[in-house]
């Protein structure tokens, strides 16, 4: 029995006791020097939606069967301009929208701010990521190491309340680089929360202590009625769109609209919202798809040059390429790319191959400083494939 | 971020109610599993928020406020004994609703009750301050005025207890 199974069986055991309200007022009340009991109710007031704000749950349990009245349960997700909500086994953390993901089995961009989860997935990654030019959150699960709650001295960790679960939160420390690291790190900061009766592990680092400290206060247990976005990336098509149904999602694709056909053999690359967005139930999701079979030729791929143009380079007879030939934006940084054959019908299309690059302007409100995903269709609609673009800039040519 | 500009008492109230708010149930579930009745537990856990109601400024300023405020937790549960806690049980009203089945969790409730119950008094506290409030072997020592070598021994034999329960592994089984 190790020291988790021990706080486990603890927790499982103290979970049983009911909940009641904490008689705060019946304290003060019973204290020398009290205030009146008009102010009280003010203050009081305003540490119950406090309370709320920082975990809902912890101070009433919404399953609890006596007279009381019903704990108020906050049902709402902010979302402050500029950032968005991500997840992972159902507490949330609010992040810049400019923030790119990294999903399971990829290694975030260098300097690039990254929502990153599961890292340790991917043994290919830095191990820890530290990059003293960017920030980034780590959604881990418990069997990952909490690099950051090894470093921290006992002091500097404590327990917290993270809607209604006990959480151990890591205060800010300096990281060390990892051995051989190509990086000077001195001056980058981390912080942790960890929440073990969920399984979830959420770090952050960054150059900027604020931006650290910032992550970590917005974390909040999920709301009813909000779940994140699976991560299906690799997973088959065909069980995707269960996933997604299952946890009261709609999934969309081009394979699920009605007149359009998808090849056997498609694995899931990429959903819009991605991975790990915090959606309400009953939210789109699109499902992107691409060849992932042995014989599925030359993949394509996409480029977003410093110009701001997409370059998508695709496979094809030599004497018949194949080109984009129209863009179209389908979503926030998603953009549907139709292809066609160049031959004329009088030219034979040889069976050799050869790549061809199109040069196509991003449409108007994509940003080019941030991945597309790019949808390859052809000229009568069908999905042939679909890449990520990323800007050139980031030095990956995925 | 936190507003600013309110007087020093109000603060002080807000923050003791936002504590209070946020470790009452964590106290409360404490106090049963360091041996108290659920019903006793809540009156423990009053008296404790209620001492340090009184000693606030000291409680704020303290390295550990949790490691604190468990510390006055543990002494209010050795008065209690000390007083043979004799006060009232209420009887809970007859319900008459559908309970959903909560076989497991009333085993594993006994099951880890039990163990700790066989502990002793002494090791059983180390291994709630330890496990459940997540307090550091330092912080342990410092909140049962004893040595660090004593707290280790005794969560160390608590440990070694606990992992010959079979009761306890097949809870543990269920959870897992």
């Amino acid at each position: 029995m190790n020291d988790r199974d021990v706080t486990a069986l603890l927790e499982r055991r103290a979970a049983a006791v009911p909940s009641s309200r904490p008689p705060i007022d019946a304290i003060i009340d019973a204290a020398p020097g009290g205030r009146p009991h008009g102010h009280r109710t003010a203050f009081l007031a305003a540490a119950a939606v406090l309370a709320l704000v920082i975990g809902a749950g912890v101070v009433w349990d919404s399953s609890r069967d006596d007279a009381s009245p019903p704990p108020p349960t906050d049902t709402t997700l902010p979302v402050h301009d500029g950032y968005r909500w991500f997840a992972m086994n159902g507490i949330a953390v609010e992040v810049p929208a400019s923030w790119t993901t990294a999903s399971v089995g990829s290694c975030p961009p260098e300097s690039v701010d990254a929502v990153v989860f599961d890292q340790e997935a991917n043994a290919v990654c830095q191990d820890p990521r530290i990059d003293p030019q960017a920030s980034s959150v780590h959604f881990e699960s418990l069997d990952s190491r909490n690099f950051i709650a090894e470093m921290a001295r006992p002091s500097q960790q404590h327990t917290i309340s993270i809607g209604g679960h006990r959480a151990l939160a890591t205060d800010l420390v300096e990281l060390n680089c990892p051995p051989r690291s190509p990086v000077d790190c001195e001056s980058v900061s981390g912080a942790s929360v960890e929440v073990s009766e969920l399984d979830v592990v959420i770090w952050v680092e960054s150059p900027n202590p604020s931006t650290v400290e910032d992550v970590l206060a917005s974390a909040r247990a999920l709301p009813d009625g909000y779940v994140a976005v699976p991560d299906l990336t690799g997973a088959a098509h065909s069980s995707a769109g269960r996933t997604v149904l299952e946890l009261g999602l709609k999934p969309e694709s081009l394979c699920s609209d009605g007149g359009q056909v998808c090849d056997l053999g498609l694995t899931i690359a990429q959903t819009d919202p991605l991975a790990g967005s915090v959606v309400p139930i009953g939210s789109v999701v699109a499902l992107l798809a691409v060849h992932t079979t042995p014989n599925a030729g030359f993949p394509p791929s996409a480029l977003i040059q410093t110009d701001g143009r997409l370059e998508v380079a695709i496979a094809g007879s030599s004497t018949c390429p194949l080109r984009a030939t129209r863009i179209a934006s389908v979503g926030e940084q998603h953009v549907r790319v139709r292809i066609g054959g160049s031959g004329g019908s009088d030219t034979p299309c040889t069976a050799d191959v050869k790549t061809y690059t199109s040069r196509i302007a991003l449409p108007a409100g994509v940003r080019h400083d941030e991945p597309v995903i790019v949808e390859l269709v052809t000229g009568s609609g069908y999905l042939r494939d679909a890449v990520l673009a990323y800007p050139q800039r980031l030095g990956n040519e995925g | 971020m936190r507003g600013e500009g309110e007087s020093v008492s109000e603060t002080r109230d807000d923050e003791f109610a936002q504590y209070a708010s946020m470790r009452w149930m964590a106290l409360v579930r404490g106090a049963v599993l360091l041996g108290c009745a659920p019903s006793d537990a809540e009156d423990i856990a009053q008296t404790a928020l209620l001492r340090c109601y009184r000693a606030w400024d000291k409680v704020a300023q303290a390295r550990d406020r949790d490691a604190y405020v468990y510390t006055v937790l543990v002494n209010c549960r050795r008065d209690a004994l000390r007083r043979h806690w004799t006060r009232e049980t209420p009887t809970a009203d007859v319900s008459d609703r559908t309970e959903p089945d909560r076989t497991g969790e009333v085993e594993l409730v006994d099951a880890v009750d039990r163990a700790l119950a066989q502990l002793g008094d002494d090791a059983r506290t180390a291994l709630v301050l330890r496990y459940y409030a997540h307090l550091t072997d330092e912080q342990v020592a410092d909140a049962l005025g004893i040595p660090l070598g004593t707290v280790k021994s005794r969560i160390s034999r608590a440990l070694d207890r606990l992992s010959t329960d079979p009761t306890l592994t097949d809870a543990l089984r269920g959870i897992s």
